[in-house]
């Protein structure tokens, strides 16, 4: 499952971690992951 | 924006708002850390706001006054709802509004003593206006050589604790893209909606998340 998310007008622009609640269907989880740069997201 | 509250305030009622603690144990142990549930109960159809309220309204607060030594962590708030209005979209709380706190026991707490859990919760709640409230919240506890748990408030606290988010136990991935907007991706996961609710409004903007795909992909 992939989500596009709009970055925010506020703010400096430089979020090293996202931290926040994941709500899928009645479900709710707590998410907390760095933000990968370009190059760590190949597999 | 003051001096617009205040006139709202004057041609509608503040909705009724009630806050309680709620202490799991009847006795507490110096050293030990335990969690404390704190209730808003928030009439119909009125709501307050999450930590990040979105694209309008102010955070629900807590303050404590406590004895030296004493601590309380930030509270753990609820899952939200998003409350959308045309373009607006808030992220709130409706009805009975579970929040938790964590307390430490200062290690010179004096077997035998008593402490006034004191703080006051502070809100924003609206509906077609807005009308700020406060209320305070107190429970005496007392300290001991060993934790009694308090089985009617445990109780209490467990169904209180089970409206928090879950962490989550999927492979997470976040990246950014040349445009700065963001790509989230939870590995195993297969679902028809998703929304992503961002702890802080510098981070994404509050308005729909952007659906893309969604696969059992491992």
């Amino acid at each position: 499952m992939t989500l596009g998310l709009k970055r925010s007008p506020y703010g400096d622009g430089n979020v090293k971690r996202l931290r926040g609640v994941l709500q899928v269907g009645r479900e709710n989880f707590w998410v907390d992951a760095p933000v990968l740069e370009r190059g760590e997201t190949q597999q | 924006m003051l001096a617009g509250l205040l006139s709202v305030a004057l041609i509608q009622d503040a909705p009724d708002v009630s806050a309680e603690l709620v202490v799991p144990y009847s006795v507490v142990r110096a050293g030990e850390t335990f969690p404390v549930g704190v209730r808003l109960d928030v009439e119909e159809p009125w709501h307050v706001y999450w930590v990040n309220p979105g694209d309008t309204g102010i955070q629900t607060r807590m303050k404590w006054y406590l004895p030296d030594g004493w601590r309380v962590s930030e509270p753990m708030f609820p899952s939200p709802k998003k409350y959308v209005d045309g373009d607006i979209v808030s992220y709130v709380h409706e009805g009975k509004v579970d929040f938790v706190v964590w307390v430490t026991v200062p290690e010179s707490a004096r077997s035998g003593s008593s402490v006034d859990l004191k703080g006051v919760v502070s809100w924003l709640a609206c509906i077609e206006s807005c009308i700020p409230g406060s209320a305070e919240v107190q429970s005496l506890v007392r300290v001991g050589r060993q934790m009694i748990p308090d089985l009617g408030k445990s109780e209490r606290l467990a169904a209180m604790r089970s409206g928090l988010p879950k962490r989550i136990d999927r492979e997470v991935r976040v990246w950014r893209e040349g445009s700065g907007d963001f790509k989230l991706e939870v590995r195993g996961v297969s679902a028809e909606s998703a929304f992503f609710f961002s702890e802080s409004a510098d981070w994404v903007e509050p308005g729909p998340s952007k659906w893309l795909r969604s696969r059992m992909d491992g």
